[in-house]
Parts: C-alpha cells; structure tokens; sequence
C-alpha cells in the first residue's frame, strides 16, 4: 500500500516503524492519496531534503499539502536552512509556520 | 475476428465435422486392415498382395514402419513383384520367401492397426460428437443460458477445431459467452424481481410503472458458481479497462471491493467519473484511489458531494478538485458524512476555506470527535479560530497537543491570546524544550513576558538559527529520544506515589528543591520546577519524567536517577561527580 515510499531511500525496516507508527486507516489513506504524497515528497527530495522517514513520522501533513502551498512556504526563508531542519529535526519547522 | 465470429464458425464449418470424419476414416482403415488379415491368416497370398497394394495409404503406412529407408523401398518393390506375378501367371505358387515377404508386412499391419485404435480413442475422449455441436448451436438459436457444463464442452469443441490456435480462440469465445451470459443472468434477475414486486402490487393497477422508483440491479444477485463469479471479474474487468485501469493490478482486496459493486451502477460510475475527468484528477495511476471512490459511493452521492461542496460550502471548482486529489476518502459516503462534522467546526470557528484546502486535509479526514474533543480541552483564553488556522494540519495528532497543553500548565505557563506562537503547543517535545530552557537558566525570562507562547517561539526559532549557522544539532543529542522523548509530563498527583515507590528520590525532593522565600507566582513556578545542585539547574519535572520511563523500561532505580538527572545535560566529570556526591551515589559514577 505504502511501498511505493521505497523510491525516497526508505528501507524494509521503515516502512514497517511508519506502519506500526500509524493506524490502518491513516495508512490507508496515505496510499489512496498517493499521488499528491509522491508530488510532495518528489518536490522535497529535488531540493535536498534526504530525511523522508522522519518527515513521515512527524510531520505527514506536508504529504497533503498543496505542492504549489508548500513551495511558496519555503521560498520565504533560505532553502538551505528548511533542508537542514527538515534533514535534522523536522519538527522545528513548525517554528517557521511550515 | 472476435469471440462470437469464431464460435458460429467453428460450429458451422467443416473443423469439428474434419475432426469427427478423421475418427471415422482410421476407423474404415482399421477395418480394411483387420480384412487383409484374416485374408493372410486363410493364406490367400495372391488376394492379400493385390489388396495391400490397391489400399494404398495403409501399404505406405505400413511401409513406413519401416526403420531403414532402403528396406522399406525394396520391400515395396518385392510385395508389388509378388502382386504382379500371382496376378499374370496363372497356377501362381508362392515360394516360401514370397511368402515371408507377405508376412513381413502382415506382421507390420498388426502394429498399424493396434496404432490407429488407440488414435481412435484418443480422438474419441478428447473430441466431440455431431449431437455435442448441436446442443451448443440450440443454445446459442434459443439464447439458453450456457450453464457450466455447457462452456466445459464448448471449450472443447473450440480447442479440438483447431488446435494449434485454441487456447487464443477459446480465450476470446470465453469473453463472448461471459457477456452473453452476463445479459442473461441481469435479465433473468430484472425477470424474477419483477415478478416479485408484481405478486407484492396484486396487479392492483398493471399499467402503474412499480419499477420506477427502484434501481433494479441494487438487488443484484450473488454469484452462485464460479462460472458466474468468471462472468463478473470479467465484466469488472472491462468496466475497469474503459476508464484506463488493468483489472489484474487491484491489490486482492480493492478487486474483492469492484466484484461486490453492483455492475451497472459501478459501470456508470466509472463512465461518469471518466468523462468529467475525476478519473485524471485522482490520478490515473492511482488505483487504491480510484476504487475507493468507485466501491464506497454511489453515483447519485458523489454527484451530492460535488453539488454541496459547491452550493453548500463555497469550494471553488478548482478547490473541489483539489480535495479530490489530496482527501479523496471525503468523496466517499462515511468519508464525506466525517467531513460534514469536521466542516461545521471550521464553520463556527470561521476559518476560511483556503486554509481548508491547503492545509486542512488531515483534520478533514480525521475523526470528527477527536477534533471536537482537542477543541473542547483548549484552555479559556486562546482563540480557537487563530490556533485551528495555524495548526489545523497538525492536529490529527491530538495527544501530542493535549500532552503539550498540561505540560504547558505544569511548568507554569499560562495560555493567552497569542496569535501567531500556538505552532508551541504542537511542538514533538515541547516539555523537552521547557527543560532545556530551565537547565539553560533563562526560565525566568521565558516567564517574564505577557505572550509567552511568543517569548518560546522566539527562543525556539533563535536556537534554530544559531544552530544553522554554527552546523550544531538545534537540541539535544537523541540518545532514549523514542523512551523518552514526546511521553507526557507527571503530575503532582503522580510525583507523590512514585517517590514513596522509590525513596531513593526523597534525596532530591528533601536537599535539592528550592525552599520558598518570596510569594510571587515565579517563585513557586521555581520550586515546583527545578532541582538545584550548588549552582547547576535541573529541570525537576524531567527528572520525574525520565526516571519514570526508565524504571518502568526495568532499568535499576539508582542507574535511571542519574541518567535522570543527566539527562539531555551536558555536564564536565566534576559537576556530574559532585550532583552523585550530594545524593550519596558516589559509587554509581564508576558503574556508568
């Protein structure tokens, strides 16, 4: 349902602490919603972000944010510094009302 | 040529009859041969030769028995030179060589005709009689229900017709046969309903149109046999290939969801989701999406759902599309039922639909009453309609923010308007954070404010950037971060039976709690959340909170007070040494 996240580095090992992290039914609903996830998440690793199971685990939101929303968020600070709190502690992001 | 093309020819054309009329010619041969035999057998030499020779494909089957190609051709030329001589030469007397000859090829005819009964029968059990393609050429004139075995024994008619190509041509008959008897069986049940409502009606007034109200195939019977359970998958099968999707790529349960649809109403559907391009907008890969939306909603709901979004709840069309794409669970009937819920508490909390559509999603398709008891727990004071626009996509994690608001009491804080800062209250670890403030000593300067979400916030965000731009991590080293990390704070209520579980903390709570002499809010926000060990801070509510998690994970009392106390706090050997020196654990340093 969930291993089409193989694709962002996630391992076997991942995807099972992501699914015993969640409830079925948010999992569920991560794979009916798959293409605005992958869009996202497609987005995030073009401009460097590599932490994809902490992104998962912490902040899934952003997986069904409007692309185009998330964009325009980031582009109001340094990328670099939203790639490396996204690489390092993602939930400081929030800080930065992202 | 399609399935029915193929059918009807194989039925009227010469195939099966050439299949049949092979059976028969072995079976003429087989007597021709048992004839020559009993003629060699009476030793009518001169007849035998004649008759081998004039049944010219059973002498050259025999010949080519054969091994050597040599021996065949002189045996054929020494049975015709035997012939010829007892034809022409009256008295004829055959030598014992001609004779040999002779039994050369009687004895060959023997293994023919052994050979070609057991052709017989092969051809026999696997084909088919002339009354086999009559029974399938009636039920085809008559428009019969093919019942199972029906299809069993038009396989093999279609297979043994031509055999190089049948598993291709049964394939497609196959597909014919599942929709002529897919139209059968809707009408077959459309006929028995009727039927039904028509004994209900009393034919009280026949001309009265009882059907109309009811959607026929919503009554829709179950497969009773496999050959039914065939005719629906294959049905699904197409339906699903009209809209673009390969029927076989549904994992086992989405598939088990489109086979329970009724097939007329999945089919329009399908159709309709296609042709307004919803089909595109879920994505046309997407196919956990795209059953979701086709097995948990009817046509006339979804058309609903479109209509209320817009009518009732002012989504634009593209913000529609947009909730399609990123919730599409809402367009469903329970999904959309949960969304109505969730939207009349954004309602009267007015916040706007943009921020619905952007970053809403997750608190859409949460569980309505876990969004209205997150609401109900916000403290007086705090705006809901600020708190839900900044966070609304992070509430789907309700525990974290309600672990958040009592820590946010506990450590003294009290919440106010503050606009902007409510991001704290959704923060992984904000109890974490509070601790690091305390150790840090600049707890009275976060108290100090009036906003002091703000004054957090601030604090939070300066600590990031510093950070950055230093290249260090932003908090702490991760050691235990799942143990401990994001569990909640204790309380009073808590603190008290852990330390009489464990009097080993009496030593804290008696020598390191600051003793009252002033009382201002501060103060007692002081004492009841710091230890203190000469001039070093130790955030107390920590402490509680990783010695609980810790001797609860079986880790001995006096192990988990130390790292209790250390933890998430960079100290030299001396300060950590004098803090186990001043709770009388000397002996515990050498241990970690």
């Amino acid at each position: 349902m969930i291993d089409f996240l193989n694709k962002y580095g996630l391992s076997k090992e991942d995807i099972l602490e992501i699914k015993g992290h969640f409830d079925e039914k948010f999992i569920y609903n991560l794979g009916v919603m798959k293409n605005n996830v992958i869009e996202v998440l497609d987005y995030l690793q073009s401009i460097g972000v590599t932490n994809f199971k902490n992104l998962i685990l912490y902040r899934c939101d952003l997986c069904f944010m409007d692309v185009d929303y998330l964009k325009e968020q980031i582009s109001k600070y340094d990328e670099k510094l939203i790639i490396y709190i996204m690489n390092n502690d993602i939930c400081d992001l929030l800080d930065f009302d992202i | 040529m399609e399935g029915k093309e193929i059918l009807l020819q194989i039925l009227n054309g010469s195939a099966v009859t050439s299949s049949l009329a092979l059976a028969e010619s072995l079976k003429e041969e087989i007597s021709e041969g048992e004839k020559l035999l009993t003629i060699f057998d009476n030793k009518e030499y001169s007849e035998f030769a004649n008759k081998i020779c004039s049944l010219e494909r059973l002498f050259n089957l025999c010949l080519s028995y054969v091994e050597d190609d040599n021996d065949s051709v002189l045996l054929r030329r020494k049975v015709l030179a035997i012939k010829t001589s007892s034809l022409t030469i009256s008295d004829f007397v055959f030598s014992k060589a001609e004779v040999d000859e002779l039994s050369k090829i009687a004895v060959i005819l023997k293994r023919v005709i052994s050979d070609l009964k057991d052709k017989v029968v092969l051809i026999t059990n696997s084909s088919i009689t002339s009354e086999d393609v009559m029974r399938i050429k009636e039920r085809l004139l008559r428009e019969e229900l093919f019942t199972p075995d029906d299809i069993l024994l038009t396989e093999r008619i279609v297979k043994c017709a031509n055999p190089s190509n049948g598993d291709i041509n049964w394939d497609k008959v196959i597909t014919y046969l599942n929709e002529y008897n897919g139209g059968k069986l809707k009408k077959l049940g459309e006929d028995k309903l009727r039927g039904r409502l028509l004994e209900r009606a009393n034919f009280k007034n026949p001309d009265e149109d009882i059907f109309k109200h009811h959607d026929m195939m919503k009554s829709t019977f179950k497969p009773v046999c496999k050959i039914e359970e065939h005719e629906v998958r294959q049905s699904v099968k197409e339906v699903m290939a009209s809209i673009g999707f390969d029927f076989d790529k549904f994992d086992k349960i989405s598939a088990d969801k489109l086979l329970k649809c009724d097939l007329d109403g999945l089919s329009k559907r399908a159709k309709y989701l296609y042709d307004n391009g919803y089909i595109n907008i879920i994505g046309s890969n997407n196919y956990l999406g795209v059953c979701e939306v086709l097995s948990e909603t009817s046509l006339d709901e979804f058309k609903e759902i479109i209509r209320v979004l817009s009518d009732y709840y002012k989504f634009t069309d593209e913000d529609v599309r947009c909730l399609l794409k990123r919730g599409t669970v809402i367009f469903t009937k329970d999904g959309f039922d949960n969304f109505k819920h969730n939207m009349d508490i954004l309602r009267e909390y007015n916040v706007s639909n943009s921020v619905v559509v952007t970053r809403g999603i997750l608190f859409l398709i949460n569980d309505y009453m876990k969004n209205k008891r997150l609401i109900a727990k916000l403290p007086d004071g705090v705006s809901v309609t600020d708190f839900l626009s900044e966070n609304i996509g992070v509430l789907y994690d309700s525990e974290r923010v309600l672990n958040n608001l009592d820590s946010f009491s506990l450590y003294g804080f009290s919440l106010s308007d503050d606009k902007g800062a409510y991001s704290v209250l959704t923060t992984f670890d904000l109890a974490g954070v509070l601790d690091q403030f305390i150790e840090l000593g600049i707890s009275e300067h976060v108290h100090s404010g009036n906003k002091e979400l703000k004054g957090i916030k601030d604090l939070m965000v300066r600590r990031i950037f510093y950070a950055f731009k230093n290249g260090l991590p932003v908090w702490e080293s991760k050691d235990s971060y799942s143990l401990i990390n994001g569990t909640p704070c204790l309380k009073e209520d808590e603190i008290i039976p852990l330390i009489s579980d464990y009097p080993i903390l009496m030593y804290l709570e008696e020598g390191h709690r600051l003793a009252i002499y002033s009382d201002t809010t501060y103060a007692q926000i002081k004492r009841k959340t710091e230890f203190v060990f000469d001039r070093i801070v130790i955030s107390r509510l920590k402490t509680y909170r990783v010695f609980d998690s810790l001797v609860r994970a079986g880790v001995k009392p006096e192990e988990a007070i130390v790292k209790a106390l250390t933890f998430n706090l960079p100290l030299e050997e001396s300060e950590e040494k004098s803090i186990l020196r001043m709770l009388h654990l000397g002996n515990e340093v050498k241990k970690l």
